[in-house]
């Protein structure tokens, strides 16, 4: 079970994939015959990465369908597999389906297969929708999914919504589950750092369900020294910020989702789209993703004729061996290559071009000096004027909230009349986007007498009243490099991941608790964070000259588990991280996000 | 008898190893989420052990699961919880010896389960642990839904609740809230409910996910959580189809939730300026069949239907007026009537009623904008249905003596913008770039609007000749631009320089040494 620790720098998490298939051949071969099988739109994806269609049409499996609402499925086999999140909506149209087979004296047989764990809600729904007898409902277990390397991640995009949103704890249990599930690969992690409410809830959890009955765990065997657990609402800066690493640009213009990329005519030069899984397995991507993006052409040109120099070799081939040799070694390799080559070619042209369009340059120039906190004035002007231009929302939204984030609140006067011009803009019914992205603490409205206006009893209880205050932890962590001239090319600062203006808080953060082994000395830059934190150390690095060295020795690997999402400019950015320090990062997140789909996740969508 | 005691401990302890290495196995072999408040109870608590004994520990869990003990030397057997006095008491001294153990009905994995005496008088004697194991192995095959039924008193209920809460586990949580609503009444269930944020979160979002939104009010209510009352309110008020209906729900929620809301002030502003603008929309665009309006029978969507008229031929709505945002309704009304009034006035019958309720309308929505906007949106219009001379009507203002000048709230710079957005020729562009005060302005801005005329004007007008010739290399050779750009070199060179220069040189595409060392 345990990872070949020797050969891999990580612990090998393809067992996490195996295990899975293992689980879902063994629930499709219970079913005895050909059946027709309902996949969950949100599972469609993660099942690709973890399974694939052939091992589904390897277990009985006729027809594949996806679940969407208002769907009608009257036709097909008399066995049907529903495998669904346990969400309230598939679950209703499941009720739906099953109800109008009824009503047509239809008699089928249904399964459904709750992923990664079956609710009450759910069951209830069932029973309530008068199907609970005609389904049989198991459960199994998927957690994180190895979408690279060093990064895993649990696909739960509504995760942060109903965590922070909603304050809805249902899913912690997934990403607890997660986390013993890893230990159970690579042994039980010495070290814990929780950062945010939430952080310390899982890792309670995690003990939780764990049991005291648990022998004591052997630290010698760890793979992984250390865990970080972060909340996102400890830094909403990072993900509202415009990425320009290659990942990063790639995910804000086209949307990466799960790994995969589409590429649409405009970057493929042909009629149809193009597909393209993004993983270190990619040469040329491998070496382009943690680039900032004004050095990533040059290399590709670059690539590009050493590339027509290795296709050149066919003319040189002197005898027939040579030749074979060459096709059924090199050729096949070279073509991949270079239809990779092409579709990256394409990507930056057209992010160059989308961005030339959308006046980016002056977008990017106001988010910086938001970060610096200069020129205020100026940028709110910026900023207004977007709003009358109806430039698109989420943009709009996104350099309001870094406003409001990076200035500790808005001032009220300005509050006031950017909120009415927008909603002017975009419509009254954003009111209640504005009201959900209050109560996250993302766009809020300073108030005069300083003190914090809404009583205690009026506010959503539990929530912590103190917000993240970016001004100080800046000056603190020197979030905002004073140097001007950061080298893109050869990063030796982490805030080469937003062009030398800003290093993401939350890498800097868990660099500051891995170095500190914990929060003691920190204790002037905890207090201006969002939530609590907490540390259990078992076990000091003894490379450390101060420390005894005895006891166990504490890996350099360290897991970074995001609750609520990260962003590929802050992979990049631990990558860094490691690089210099020598750590090995495994990123686990509960879904990537960018500052688009972050803020998309809590705008209300009513019509 | 006492040597006894450990022998339970290990019946105990083999019931807990299954229980803990459960949460290992596969998935559907077993049914770990809502084993979960199985699991509660089940839970050894080694703190409670150590602070009053092995043997009073094993009581406590053993009631817990609704069991019964009889202690040493005691007569009754115990079967309430809450009559372990010593127990329960925290300056309780150890000591206590557990005789006896009654297990019939308890939910040790089994919650529940029918009311079969699964467990006779556990009479130590009666069974070795391993088959103890054995039997609970059967039961859990065996095992129907887990229901929390067998709690019955409050206490236990609340317990469970606490429990659920202090794990985390929102499907625990949502599964005994909603237990208790169902078991206790609503004065009881409220006032818990109030005690425990955790509880009312996932409380309030289990009726949201319901929609149960009757219900939802009524909490938020008693928890004096107005503002996400008044939200709520709003949102299914503006999630209507019908506008009438809308409207009304609207004024509804505004009398109801954001008028007497001192902290919804700015909002409630908002929530009346939703309900004109939307009253403002209708008359516009009125639906046959909506009788209040029927008498606005040209109302646009009618007249689109109908291909009335020529303007809604020409350029096709893209969609409905109502619901759009405010800015949007004020440039569909300038780029629909307003521009109609001007151009086709006589093509265009307006009945004087209509006309005259139609400028209202619009000019009232005027109301809500800024002078910004406003001039943005006409602008925008006008050049859309290329009225030149309408945007420069908009840009020219009375001076002060009776002569006419020309003027922009907004800058030309931005004028500018909106223009080239809207595809407006070059010449119209030059003419108000050149209306751009500052230079270094006017050069960046034609420069992105790539009005290469206006930018080597500029350059020439700051003496900048090196831009000039840089800004030429890029312009294509055949185009007229380079040409303009060329001869104002030549001519930048005559004026500026004044240094003998052949006209050799400056045919040939240049190199910028050159041009320096000809200056």
């Amino acid at each position: 079970m345990a990872a070949s620790m020797t050969s891999s720098p990580h612990p090998d998490f393809q067992y996490l994939k195996q295990k899975f298939c293992q689980d879902l051949e063994q629930h499709l071969s219970k079913i005895k015959g050909k059946k027709d099988i309902f996949i969950d739109h949100e599972l469609m994806k993660p099942l690709d990465r973890m399974a694939g269609a052939a091992l589904l049409k390897n277990n009985g499996v006729d027809k594949i369908f996806k679940l969407v609402s208002n769907q009608m499925a009257t036709d097909g086999l008399e066995q049907r597999v529903y495998l669904t999140r346990p969400r309230m909506d598939s679950v209703k149209v499941i009720t739906e389906h099953v109800n109008a087979d009824k009503g047509q004296n239809h008699k089928r047989k249904y399964h459904i297969i709750f992923v990664p764990r079956r609710l009450h809600l759910c069951e209830m729904m069932l029973e309530y929708e008068g199907i609970h007898g005609d389904v049989t409902i198991s459960e199994i277990e998927m957690h994180l999914i190895p979408l690279d390397r060093d990064i895993l991640s649990l696909e739960l995009p509504f995760f942060f919504r109903t965590l922070f949103l909603d304050q809805d704890e249902t899913w912690l249990h997934t990403v607890a589950r997660s986390i013993i599930g890893v230990q159970s690969l690579a042994n039980t992690i010495p070290n814990v750092y929780c950062i945010g409410r939430r952080a310390r809830m899982t890792f309670d959890l995690v003990n939780m369900m764990l049991g005291d009955a648990r022998p004591d765990p052997d630290y010698t065997k760890s793979e992984i020294g250390s865990l970080v657990i972060i909340d996102r609402d400890v830094d909403y800066v990072t993900p509202l910020c415009s990425q320009v690493t290659y990942e990063g640009l790639l995910d804000d213009s086209f949307g990466i989702k799960c790994g995969f990329i589409e590429f649409g005519p405009e970057v493929t030069g042909k009629d149809q789209t193009a597909k393209l899984l993004l993983t270190s397995d990619d040469q040329i991507f491998e070496e382009v993703r943690n680039r900032h993006f004004s050095n990533v052409l040059g290399y590709l040109s670059e690539k590009a004729k050493s590339l027509q120099q290795d296709f050149d070799k066919r003319h040189t081939l002197q005898s027939v061996g040579d030749m074979k040799n060459f096709v059924s070694k090199e050729l096949r390799g070279l073509k991949q290559q270079k239809t990779n080559l092409a579709y990256h070619i394409g990507a930056c042209e057209q992010i160059l071009m989308k961005k030339n369009k959308d006046d980016f340059e002056e977008y990017l120039q106001t988010e910086h000096s938001f970060l610096e906190g200069s020129s205020l004035r100026e940028n709110i002007t910026f900023v207004e004027e977007l709003v009358q231009k109806q430039h698109s929302m989420i943009p709009t939204l996104k350099l309001f909230s870094l406003l409001s984030l990076t200035q500790d609140g808005v001032s009220s006067r300005d509050y006031k009349s950017l909120k009415t011009q927008f909603l002017h803009s975009h419509g009254f019914e954003q009111m209640l986007t504005f009201n959900n992205l209050n109560k996250l603490g993302m766009l809020t409205e300073q108030d005069q007498s300083g003190q914090i206006s809404t009583p205690i009893g009026k506010m959503p209880s539990g929530v912590n009243l103190r917000r993240s205050s970016y001004r100080n932890l800046c000056k603190k962590l020197n979030l905002v490099p004073k140097t001007e001239d950061i080298d893109l090319k050869r990063p030796t600062n982490m805030a080469y991941v937003f062009s030398g203006a800003y290093s993401p808080l939350s890498c800097k953060l868990i660099e500051q608790v891995l170095n500190k082994e914990g929060f003691s000395g920190l204790e002037d830059i905890t207090k201006y964070l969002t939530g609590d934190v907490y540390s259990r150390v078992e076990v000091r690095d003894h490379s450390r000259p101060k420390s005894a060295a005895a006891g166990p020795k504490l890996s350099k690997t360290v897991m970074v588990y995001f609750l609520g999402g990260c962003t590929y400019s802050e992979i990049t950015a631990l990558r860094f991280l490691g690089r210099i320090k020598g750590y090995r990062f495994i990123i686990s997140t509960t879904s990537i996000i960018n500052g688009s789909t972050l803020l998309n996740s809590v705008v209300e969508k009513s019509r | 008898m006492r040597r006894l005691i450990p022998k339970l401990f290990h019946y105990k302890n083999s019931v807990l190893r299954r229980t803990t290495p459960l949460l290992f196995q596969p998935a559907g072999t077993c049914r770990h989420l809502m084993k979960y408040l199985n699991f509660i109870p089940n839970a050894p608590d080694p703190s409670r052990t150590s602070k009053v004994g092995p043997d009073a520990a094993c009581a406590e869990w053993i009631l817990k699961l609704g069991g019964a003990v009889r202690f040493e030397g005691d007569k009754e057997w115990i079967r309430n919880y809450n009559f372990l006095p010593s127990v329960m008491n925290p300056d309780y001294k150890p000591g206590l010896v557990l005789d006896e153990i009654d297990g019939s009905g308890t939910s040790v994995m089994w919650v529940g389960f029918l009311n079969l005496s699964i467990v006779p008088t556990m009479k130590r004697e009666d069974k070795t642990p391993r088959e103890m194991t054995e039997e609970i192995e059967m039961l859990r095959r065996l095992l129907l839904p887990f229901n929390l039924e067998c709690y019955k008193s409050l206490d236990e209920k609340l317990s469970l609740l606490n429990r659920a809460i202090a794990v985390h586990d929102g499907n625990a949580i949502i599964a005994t809230v909603l237990f208790l609503k169902r078991t206790v009444k609503a004065s009881i269930f409220n006032l818990e409910l109030q005690k425990r944020p955790a509880a009312i979160n996932h409380y309030v979002n289990f009726l949201n996910m319901r929609q149960n939104y009757a219900e939802l009010e009524n909490v938020l209510g008693m928890l004096n959580r107005h503002e996400d009352a008044a939200m709520l309110k709003y949102k299914q008020a503006v999630v209507i189809n019908d506008v009438g209906s809308k409207i009304s729900a609207l004024k509804t929620c505004y009398r109801a939730h954001f008028q007497s809301e001192p902290s919804l002030v700015n909002d409630a502003h908002m929530v009346q300026e939703h309900i004109s603008i939307l009253e403002r929309q209708r008359p516009i665009e009125v639906v046959f069949g909506d009788s209040e309006f029927r008498s606005f029978n040209d109302a646009d969507s009618a007249a689109e239907r109908e291909g009335r008229t020529p303007m809604f031929k020409q350029h096709p709505r893209a969609a409905s007026i109502l619901n759009m945002p405010v800015i949007t309704t004020l440039y569909y009304c300038c780029y629909y009537h307003t521009g109609l009034q001007e151009l086709n006035e006589k093509q265009f019958v307006w009945t004087a009623l209509s006309a005259r309720s139609r400028l209202k309308q619009w000019n009232g929505v005027e109301e809500l904008l800024t002078a910004k906007v406003r001039l943005i949106l006409k602008i925008r219009s006008r050049s859309r249905l290329k009225q030149w001379n309408g945007v420069e009507e908009l840009l020219t203002a009375k001076g002060w003596f009776g002569g006419t000048k020309s003027r922009a709230v907004i800058g030309f710079d931005r004028v500018c913008e909106v223009l080239n957005k809207t595809g407006a020729p070059r010449d119209v562009l030059t003419k108000y770039l050149n209306l751009i005060d500052s230079s270094d302005r006017r050069l960046q801005v034609a420069k992105k609007l790539k009005c290469h005329n206006v930018v080597v004007d500029t350059c020439v007008a700051l003496k900048d000749r090196a831009q000039i010739i840089d800004y030429a290399r890029k312009l294509p050779i055949t185009s007229p631009d380079y040409a303009y750009a060329q001869n104002a070199i030549k001519s930048s060179v005559s004026d500026f320089c004044k240094l003998h220069l052949t006209t050799h040189t400056l045919k040939m595409p240049y190199k910028e040494s050159e041009i320096y060392y000809c200056i």
